[in-house]
């Protein structure tokens, strides 16, 4: 039934201030109506406050629903209410006959489309009985009007067209009452889905152990979980559209400013945390926001979730790796001085004891001095390689430091007579946000270790530029950074050695240290870039590195 | 006739040094830089035994102990290493090596 229980409402309204009406309009022409006309109106009044106040109670006291019967009996004691109406205003003068009209849609919208029809007869019934029995209706006396295509006397025409009208409005408001109720079943279906999905919905988003706060632009709370409630010590039902933020902030320190700058900026954010202190000790929460826009209004909601044991895991595993590599270099430093200090003892004891022939006496020593001196060499890469770290930071053209890196390999004893460099400085700067002298050292390095590899006939080709109008492989993951690549002619490096080329003393050239490449490295991951290995399956290595580009290069 | 000695290692100063080492007692050296020029050599030579290191780029000493028991079982390999491990020790005496 379309909303049977508020239409229900107004149809007892309607008839109490129906029945009260007649009953004042009986008393004001008290004396000039006839005793039984009194009655009636007294009798009215009463039927209608004892049906109302009986029905009233039925529906809303007891609280049965209004079945179809109910509404029956109510339509058609209102028929006969009205026809009581009509009947002591005197029939066919009355001007209350439309009052069957308001009855019969009534019916017809409580009703299914029968039932409008069936109170529509029975007003009609009612109505034309009256009319023929109390008032006598005067019986075809010489007047009479063309009623479409039968003669009727012209009274009898006006109350015929009365009944149309009543089957009018039962027909057409049937029609409608019954569109209304199919629109009202398929919104019923759709909003007990709704009641479902939100049902859902809650149940999902009570048992995650994630918070969950939203507020909406003044900061007023929206909704809150239960896992939130419980991080944060509050009720969501005390808070429910109060503005809350610095409550936030007195019990999770940092969660209302946060929410606060989301709402300000409508920018999410991905990743913020703050300390909060319960009774275990303090704990980390890894907090991220939501802007929600509907219909203009913006909300903002917090997910947040206890990271610290996560984060402690973490740690442990840094501190881990760190020891482990520190482990590593250690041993591989001790390894690369033992070789020499061997061969530095065993000549020096020979040298001492064993009677040697001349030639084999000055092998031993130049051995002794050669030995020491690449000991100390290494110890110096050493102490250059565990340098690197950034210490001044500022915007540097990356260009003209590749220039000058390459100028100072040129005069390296490697490059002398050796491998043809190509390389053409780029025209514009290239500005990068870094340390000039650790990119310098890093430059020099690449180029060095690609004129070695190269060989003396060899060649190294050298390309500088930017990256705004070439791709870049997805690995990087830099917006438009500077590109440096270093390709060599030289034997190119196997499958195997690829994992290994930055590794600390890893070498495959005589008399190599194997720090060169770990310093590149090392310098350009302190400066957030990303150094990619081509082996050349078919001979010469490829080195490409990627820099993040400084922001204000564009406006400069 | 003197025996010969066919010394490998990576490193140019201790082959120098162990070469000259053997010369004065008395042994006839040769020597290789690396497991597949200690291989060439061996062939060439012919030698009554093999010196060698463990950890070399390429052809390792484990590998050239394998090469040389194939070659000639009787050719007894004594392999040196800065960094003894067991393992390595295990797997080098169960191919028949010195330790």
């Amino acid at each position: 039934m379309v909303h049977s229980a508020g239409l229900l409402r107004w149809l007892y309204v309607g008839r109490m201030t129906l029945a009260a009406g007649v009953f004042a309009g009986a008393v004001l022409v008290w004396q000039s109506a006839t005793p039984g006309e009194t009655l009636i109106a007294t009798f009215t009044l009463l039927a209608a406050v004892g049906f109302t106040a009986a029905s009233w109670w039925y529906t809303t006291v007891v609280g049965r629903t209004a079945g179809t019967n109910f509404l029956y009996t109510q339509l058609v004691f209102d028929t006969l209410l009205v026809t009581a109406i009509v009947h002591i205003t005197n029939g066919p003068d009355s001007s209350f006959p439309p009052l069957y009209i308001l009855v019969i849609a009534a019916g017809a919208l409580l009703l299914p489309l029968p039932g409008g029809v069936l109170i529509g007869a029975l007003a009609s019934i009612l109505y034309f009985a009256d009319l023929i029995w109390f008032h006598r209706l005067p019986e075809a006396e010489g007047q009479s009007v063309n009623l479409l295509l039968v003669r009727v006397p012209a009274d009898m025409a006006d109350a015929l067209l009365q009944i149309g009208l009543f089957a009018l409005v039962a027909l057409s408001t049937g029609a409608l009452g019954d569109r209304l109720r199919q629109t009202g079943h398929a919104l019923g279906q759709v909003q007990s889905e709704l009641h479902k999905l939100r049902l859902d919905t809650d149940d999902i988003l009570g048992a995650v152990d994630t918070g969950l706060v939203t507020v909406d632009e003044a900061g007023r709370l929206v909704y809150m979980n239960v896992a939130a409630e419980s991080v944060l010590g509050l009720r969501a039902l005390n808070w429910r559209g109060q503005v809350m933020l610095e409550e936030l902030d007195r019990r999770a320190p940092g969660l209302g400013t946060v929410i606060r700058r989301t709402i300000g900026t409508r920018l999410p954010v991905r990743r913020y945390e703050i300390r909060i202190r319960t009774a275990e000790g303090e704990r980390i929460l890894g907090v991220r926001t939501t802007v929600l826009e509907r219909s203009g209004a913006p909300s903002v909601t917090a997910v947040f979730q206890d990271i610290t044991d996560s984060r402690q895991i973490e740690e442990l595993l840094r501190r881990t790796e760190r020891l482990q590599a520190v482990a590593e270099l250690g041993a591989s430093l001790a390894h690369e001085i033992k070789n020499p200090l061997a061969s530095i003892r065993s000549a020096v004891e020979q040298l001492a004891e064993s009677p040697l022939s001349p030639h084999d006496k000055g092998t031993l020593s130049r051995l002794v001095v050669s030995e020491s001196n690449r000991v100390s060499r290494l110890l110096s890469e050493f102490m250059e390689f565990s340098r690197v770290e950034l210490r001044k930071r500022s915007a540097v053209d990356f260009a003209r430091i590749t220039t000058d890196a390459i100028g100072l390999v040129a005069q390296h004893p490697d490059a002398q007579g050796g491998a043809h460099i190509e390389y053409k400085p780029p025209r514009q700067a290239l500005l990068v946000d870094g340390d000039p002298d650790l990119l310098h050292r890093a430059v020099f390095n690449l180029v060095l270790n690609a004129v070695q590899h190269a060989g003396p006939a060899g060649r190294v080709r050298i390309e500088l530029g930017d990256t705004t109008k070439a791709s870049v492989p997805s690995s990087v993951q830099l917006r438009a950074p500077v590109r440096l690549s270093v390709r060599d002619s030289g034997p190119g490096i196997p499958e195997e050695d690829i994992p290994r080329v930055f590794d600390p003393f890893f070498t495959t050239r005589q008399g190599g240290t194997g720090l060169g490449l770990a310093l590149v490295h090392r310098a350009i991951e302190a400066h957030h870039g990303t150094i990619l290995v081509d082996g050349g399956s078919g001979g010469g290595a490829e080195f490409t590195v990627y820099l993040p580009a400084k922001s204000e290069q564009g406006s400069s | 006739m003197r025996p010969k000695v066919l010394v490998v290692d990576d490193e140019r100063s201790i082959l120098d040094t162990v070469e000259i080492l053997l010369r004065g007692e008395g042994f006839e050296a040769a020597v290789a830089q690396s497991g597949r020029e200690a291989l060439e050599r061996f062939d060439e030579l012919g030698p009554d035994i093999v010196v060698t290191d463990i950890r070399m780029p390429g052809v390792t000493g484990l590998d050239l102990l394998e090469a040389v028991r194939a070659r000639d079982p009787e050719v007894p390999v004594i392999l040196m290493t800065a960094q003894a491990s067991l393992q390595s020790a295990v797997k080098a005496v169960n191919q028949g090596a010195f330790y």
